[in-house]
């Protein structure tokens, strides 16, 4: 992953040219430089730093002690690798491109760093990589460039081009690199998606040449012992290649040989690989995003004229990192980062929750706990519901044991922390206790109550209800204090985002304490204050009653879901509400209409109510406003939608119909409600906004959330249209709060 | 000589006075906590797609829980099976890692056929009453859906000569063999086995899954592992002293040589009847007979009895077998000590036997399971599609896998690792190679090595084998021109600094020094006591003996300079060194020992100056009685008071057993 974190003192910022002279080692900040009889070794070793990262200095030193080691007679053969042993490089330093503003400037720095690369790689001398720790996109171009590669085969090597993550591409020489070792299939698998691969994937596909074993403890520490064999290992691997012991031999079998000549071909490759790429990426993407399309461009052009992909790479990237789309998923990448520190200070120690209801929801939580080593009692009422529950986790076990994402001695480790029953009292040495049952809050509080029976005095209990105010929750405890808001999203496994919703009596320690869990849990942790609906549900049903008025309107489902998915939403909107529950969707918008007033409306809640009780319920009950029947192709409408659409039918206003008036008519409603939340400090920050907003719902993360959204889209553009949109239907549903009136008023931005 | 049994104690099983015996011999009380088992279910049903290691794993992890027991309280796993699963030899330390027992908890597998876990039962009970545990588990499993069904003889060894087959010629042979073999097999072998497996069945019946728990505690004295003011705890015990009186061994021969058309039966029963005679040991006397193997033959699962019986022992002398992967013969002999310390036999035979000529080659799951549907299947179309899976799968064989069933590592590898760990060198690795085939030749030659005892091959060309045929001593060149033999091309083991395949036997003499003396018997040495450790079954898989050799020492009361003699197995030259730097490191023995500071390096002047397994073979079930005859001679030869004894196994297992000079 490509990394945030600043520089610090010794590594300049500012651009530069040539920032050290050739022949002074005593200015290397970034590495030194070692010597095993005639093998040299550079070891890249960023002060103060957790990671090493590519910036300047690093990238101009690299290449003097390159040149240094070159010109040493009593140097026969070089290894690269890092000081650090959980990182080899991980990645360009994210915030050199931040903080340019100009594509051309960029494209200099991408070139100076190519050229670098070229310094290495046209070394007389052998170059072995030795890789340790996590080696991506720059990282992993440098150790393309070198001659030879040897890595670990742990959990925290992995090689990635992570760019496309960031709306960019690898910029120094990883588009025609890469391609010289794996086939074209896997070039674009690994930079459309930018997937980490671990090493002995890796030596299958060609990427590297040696893998390592990690060592175990011995005369030192495990990590210290592997390094050391690594550095040995590499240092012989270097002399031998040197002395022409060691003979590289990356000859493809015939097959693959012919299969690649055919599949890079020009002809091929425009009309049948590229074709396919792209015709995927659009699906995909909608065409929202350009990063994925210039790397194909600039891939290919390797492939075809290769003399002229160095300069077509490195001004792609120039371009790339100035457009919006990368600036906001650099903002996401900081968001996200920020999300997964803990901020909230020491909490209580937490070994063993327990989580009640054994649904979608509580399975899934006790999943992602167990496989952190957290003890997990799970609980339900009734037996079938809980072997539901336990089937789930053994099945999603089960599919990581099968793709080899842990052994079977790992998989029954994690098993043994799950401790199902339905004897509520196995919750008793519970730390936290997690209820998710129901939406129902006189249930919620006999929950509340029965937990408060068993459990210790210092037990904390967490709600995992999405709209539910907490503080009505806690007022069955008598120990409110320790009452808190865990609001997960389906599923569990998957979704990264957890709301943490404080009432005004949860105590620090409680937050703390919950927070810290969630973190532990792999989630990214959003504080919100309590409120109907918290953050996310509250933003997303009014939205969502904007989606139903323009049902109502006439538009169809299919229409809806394109123009939504066009705008960047990985769902469609009316597919979306499938999936989530049109019961669901009916309840929240009946509780936040009492709770919000008129402002959260839209189409009729009639409608929906009406739906849901015909038996149409979404995805899950087999029909909602689609048919899912299980059969493939297009999906039809569901014909009791069609009539109640037709009974609740309204006319649309010719005025605000257009598509870009459709979309921001249903963009606006959330972004709106957002803006209140932050005016009403419901969420800490913009970016606290936004990431719950992308990883909650999949806001489009090209426009990096609705608050990045705005800044990119402006205020001002914003305003009017709600404006117009204001005077076409019920006011208040449009009328734009004050925080997005003075940002259109002053330009001002919420991100600088 | 003189043969009057003459003792205040009789064996066990002899008188009906023996009810108070036990309180004599100051055992404590023994108490069964409680047990649990899952459901019995009938062969082929809900539990049909299972590994018997998960129905064991779900017994003991509900056991624990059920016992609120902190695995602190926790000293050894036992648990019986009769078929062994060929991926789990050990079931009861695979079962017990899955269940989540922490990996410093050892364990150990029992065989006798119906009683197989009250044999746990009652050898962890041993283990209480020699103070070597306060509290064991006890199980057993039984998973008849499924039955390791073998290719035949001709097509197991076709499939094993394949990687050795150099040339185009040879392999195509063997690769003939195979399919033509495989459909003789139909033919012949296959009616066998369905009647035999009806047997099993029918004896079995509702019994297809049995698991049963002893979780004892005796709470008079502390764990043996615990603590380090152990030293006395025997004497305290009033454990009588336990001699070997001797022991002896077939020849260890390379896998694939001599003993090739034999099955291990055959060798075990010649190191048996060997034995008998080389001791004059009347069969009154001895009480019963204990054998370690790993690879279970699937038609001696009880090995121990078959090959009792063919050498000759009177039925009347019960015989269980037990596994614990390279020290199964150091169970045997341990668990046997238990036997006579708690006041149930006199003398017993511990003995060890491994084949790996032969090895269980399996069809494949579907085919297996189409085999065993097939006696079901009532009408045609059924028992076509039966057939036709079959077929489907007939050539694609399962091999045992050399790999540890928990990691998935190969052994090699792990020690290749293992050795890296410790800064071994290739250079030092091959010229301890090269030692220890240097003092084995010499051992031999000089007559040393006679525990040995002569085997007889009829046939057409009838022979006598006499030696041990894996001794080779090389030039350091020649070794240090070889390729790595797992991790390539960076790694450091080689084909000839580790251990080879072998097959061979073993068996020993145990019993009270009083009843030794009482009956004439001229005991070699004290067997003074023994301990099991474990540890991490991936970085730690070999690593056992620098673990147990302190801890040993320290319950004895003994510092290293006290010991004259080392047997320590050697699986890999690395693996010995790599043990050898962790006892002298003070990083390791503070931070993964949590000793106070290094404990030392074992001088090499003491070490296996006999040879070891690298040189002499390592047969993996006989080998622990190799080590305590060995130790027993050099202690005479050396005129040293005590030898020491240590070996690691798979599942990250390690005994250490510590043997004293008699008579000096």
């Amino acid at each position: 992953m490509l990394s945030r974190l600043f520089q610090s003192s010794s590594t300049p910022l500012r651009y530069n040219v040539r920032l050290f002279s050739k022949t002074s080692p005593a200015m290397l900040s970034t590495l030194s430089i070692e010597k095993n009889g005639d093998v040299g070794i550079v070891k890249i070793d960023l002060p103060k730093m957790k990671e090493n990262v590519l910036n300047r200095a690093l990238f101009s030193e690299i290449g003097t002690a390159i040149d240094q080691l070159g010109a040493d007679d009593s140097v026969k053969s070089i290894v690269v690798m890092s000081g650090k042993q959980n990182s080899f490089v991980a990645g360009a330093d994210i915030f050199m491109i931040k903080a340019q503003t100009s594509a051309t400037v960029v494209q200099e720095m991408a070139k100076e760093g190519q050229e670098q690369f070229f310094r290495i790689e046209k070394t007389k001398k052998p170059i072995v990589a030795a890789i340790m720790g996590t080696c991506m996109g720059g990282g992993l171009e440098l150790a393309l460039a070198c001659h030879y590669r040897i890595a670990v085969n742990d959990k925290k090597t992995q090689l990635a081009f992570p760019e496309v993550m960031l709306g960019l591409l690898p910029g120094a020489g990883g588009t025609y690199r890469l391609p010289r070792h794996v086939p074209v299939q896997t070039v674009f698998d690994m930079m459309l998606t930018g997937k980490k691969i671990k090493a002995d994937k890796a030596k299958k596909l060609g990427i590297i040449d040696q893998v390592i074993q990690p060592l175990g403890d011995g005369l030192g520490p495990a990590s210290e012992n592997t390094h050391k064999y690594l550095e040995s290992v590499a240092v012989n691997t270097a002399r031998d290649l040197a002395n022409g012991k060691l003979k590289i031999n990356r000859e493809k079998k015939f097959l693959d040989k012919l299969t690649h000549s055919v599949m890079t071909s020009a002809f091929v490759l425009d009309n049948v690989v590229l074709k396919m790429a792209r015709d995927k990426v659009l699906k995909m993407t909608a065409g929202n995003y350009p990063a994925p399309l210039k790397i194909m461009d600039v891939v290919r052009t390797g492939y075809v004229d290769p003399s002229k992909v160095v300069d077509a790479e490195a001004k792609a990237f120039g371009e790339l990192s100035q457009t919006f789309q990368s600036k906001a998923l650099v903002g996401l990448f900081d968001g996200s980062t920020d999300a997964k520190r803990n901020k909230y200070g020491q909490g209580l120690p937490v070994k063993e929750i327990a989580v009640v209801g054994a649904g979608l929801m509580g399975a899934g939580i006790a999943n992602v706990s167990i496989d952190k080593g957290i003890k997990s009692v799970l609980l339900d009422a009734n037996q079938a519901g809980l072997e539901r529950g336990q089937n789930q986790i053994a099945t999603h076990l089960n599919g990581q044991l099968k793709r080899k994402k842990v052994s079977q001695l790992e998989k029954e480790r994690i098993y043994n922390h799950l401790h199902p029953s339905i004897d509520f009292t196995a919750m008793k040495n519970a730390d936290l206790v997690i209820e998710a049952v129901f939406e129902d809050l006189p249930l919620k509080q006999k929950i509340v109550k029965q937990i408060e029976s068993i459990v210790g005095p210092n037990t904390i209990i967490a709600s995992n209800t999405s709209a539910l105010p907490i503080k009505d929750i806690a007022a069955a405890s008598s120990r409110p204090d320790k009452v808190i808001g865990m609001h997960y999203f389906s599923p569990v496994e998957k979704m990264q985002l957890l709301e943490v919703i404080v009432h005004e009596g949860t105590s620090k320690e409680t937050l703390a304490t919950a927070a810290q869990l969630g973190l532990k849990q792999g989630k990214l942790v959003v504080v919100v204050k309590d409120c109907p609906g918290f953050f996310v549900v509250r933003c997303i049903s009014p939205m969502m009653a904007e989606v139903v008025r323009l049902l109502l309107e006439g538009v169809s489902p299919s229409e809806i879901d394109k123009i939504t998915t066009k705008f960047g939403f990985p769902v469609g909107a009316a597919t979306l509400a499938d999936e989530v529950g049109l019961d669901v969707s009916e309840h929240v918008a009946q509780f936040l209409a009492k709770a919000l007033g008129p402002r959260v409306g839209g189409g009729s809640i009639e409608f929906l109510t009406e739906l849901v009780n015909s038996g149409s319920k979404g995805r899950k009950s087999g029909k909602g406003i689609f048919v899912y029947d299980g059969k493939k192709g297009a999906k039809k409408v569901n014909d009791e939608a069609s009539k109640l659409i037709q009974k609740y039918k309204l006319t649309a206003n010719s005025a605000c119909s257009s598509t870009e008036d459709r979309q921001i008519r249903i963009i606006s409603r959330f972004i709106n409600e957002a803006a209140i939340c932050l005016q009403e400090g419901v969420i800490a920050s913009p970016s606290d906004g936004d990431i719950a907003s992308v990883f909650g719902v999949g806001f489009p993360p090209f426009w990096g959330g609705p608050f990045r959204f705005v800044d990119l889209y402006g205020a001002d553009k914003l305003v009017r249209s709600m404006e117009k949109f204001a005077g076409a239907y019920e006011a208040v549903q449009f009328e734009p709060c004050q925080l997005l009136k003075d940002h259109a008023k002053s330009g001002k931005k919420f991100y600088n | 000589m003189l043969r009057a049994v003459n003792s205040t104690l009789g064996p066990a099983r002899a008188a009906s006075t023996a009810a108070s015996k036990a309180t004599k011999r100051n055992v404590p009380n023994i108490v069964l906590v409680d047990a649990v088992r899952t459901p019995f279910a009938v062969s082929g049903t809900v539990f049909k797609d299972l590994m018997a290691v998960d129905l064991q794993k779900e017994a003991i992890k509900a056991l624990v829980e059920r016992t609120n027991l902190s695995y602190e309280h926790l000293d050894h796993i036992l648990c019986g099976t009769v078929i062994q699963e060929p991926r789990t030899s050990n079931i009861a330390r695979e079962a017990s890692l899955l269940a989540g027992v922490p990996d410093k908890i050892p364990a150990h597998t029992v065989t006798l056929a119906c009683i197989s876990s009250n044999v746990a039962m009652t050898q962890g009970m041993g283990m209480i009453a020699t103070g070597n545990a306060n509290a064991v588990i006890a199980g057993g499993v039984e998973l008849l859906s499924d039955l390791p069904i073998r290719y035949n003889k001709n097509a197991r060894s076709a499939l094993l000569g394949f990687a050795k087959a150099k040339d185009v010629p040879s392999k195509l042979k063997v690769g003939t063999d195979v399919p033509i073999s495989t459909f003789k097999y139909n033919e012949s072998q296959f009616a066998l086995f369905i009647s035999r497996n009806i047997y099993l069945i029918a004896a079995f019946f509702r019994f297809v899954s049995k698991e049963k728990m002893l979780r004892a505690v005796n709470s008079t004295l502390g764990p043996a592992r615990a603590a380090s003011t152990a030293a006395s705890k025997a004497t305290k015990r009033n454990v009588p002293n336990i001699v070997l009186v001797d022991a002896v061994r077939t020849p260890f021969a390379v896998s694939g040589t001599v003993f090739k058309d034999l099955m291990a039966v055959d060798l075990q029963k010649e190191a048996i009847r060997a034995l008998i005679e080389r001791t004059n040991l009347p069969y009154e006397h001895l009480d019963h007979i204990l054998c370690g193997t790993v690879i279970q033959e699937p038609r001696t699962s009880n090995i121990a009895r078959e090959a009792s019986l063919l050498a000759g022992v009177p039925d009347k002398i019960p015989a269980h077998t037990v596994t614990l992967a390279c020290i199964s013969s150091n169970v045997a002999m341990t668990q046997g000590m238990g036997m006579i310390a708690t006041g149930n036999a006199n003398a017993i035979i511990a003995g060890g036997v491994e084949l790996l000529s032969d090895i269980p080659i399996r069809y494949n799951k579907t085919a297996r399971r189409a085999l065993l549907g097939l006696s079901k299947a009532k009408d045609v179309p059924s028992k076509l599609k039966i057939g036709g899976d079959f077929l489907k799968n007939a050539f694609f064989p399962e091999l045992p896998a050399v790999a540890e069933f928990s990691s998935g590592e190969v052994m090699g590898h792990s020690g290749d690792r293992l050795a890296a760990a410790f800064n071994v060198t290739r250079r030092e690795q091959d010229e301890f190679a090269v030692r220890s085939h240097t003092f084995a030749s010499e051992a031999s030659k000089k007559g040393k090595l006679s525990d040995v005892i002569p085997v007889f091959l009829d046939g057409k060309k009838p022979v006598t084998i006499k030696e041990d045929n894996g001794i080779r001593v090389s030039s350091m060149e020649k070794l240090s021109s070889l390729k790595p033999a797992f991790i390539k091309p960076h790694g450091t083991i080689t084909a000839a600094n580790s251990s080879y395949m072998t097959d061979g036997a073993s068996a020993a003499l145990i019993m009270t020094e009083e009843f030794a003396l009482a009956n004439g018997y001229k005991p070699k040495a004290y067997l003074r006591d023994y301990m099991y450790v474990s540890q991490d079954p991936k970085d730690e898989l070999l690593l056992s003996p620098a673990y147990v050799i302190p801890k040993l020492l320290d319950k004895a009361g003994l510092g290293l300079k006290d010991v004259d003699v080392f047997e320590i197995h050697e699986a890999f030259a690395g693996q010995v060194l790599a043990n050898l730097s962790a006892m002298d490191s003070e990083y390791f023995c503070k931070e993964k020992m949590k000793r106070s500071g290094k404990f030392g390096r074992v001088p090499l002047d003491k070490l296996n100056l006999w040879g070891g397994s690298l040189s002499i073979g390592h047969p993996f079930g006989a080998t622990g009685v190799r080590l305590a005859i060995h130790s027993a001679h050099r202690l005479k030869e050396e005129k040293g008071q005590y030898a020491v004894i240590a070996a690691c196994a798979a599942g990250g297992h390690g005994v250490g057993m510590l043997v004293e000079a008699y008579g000096k």
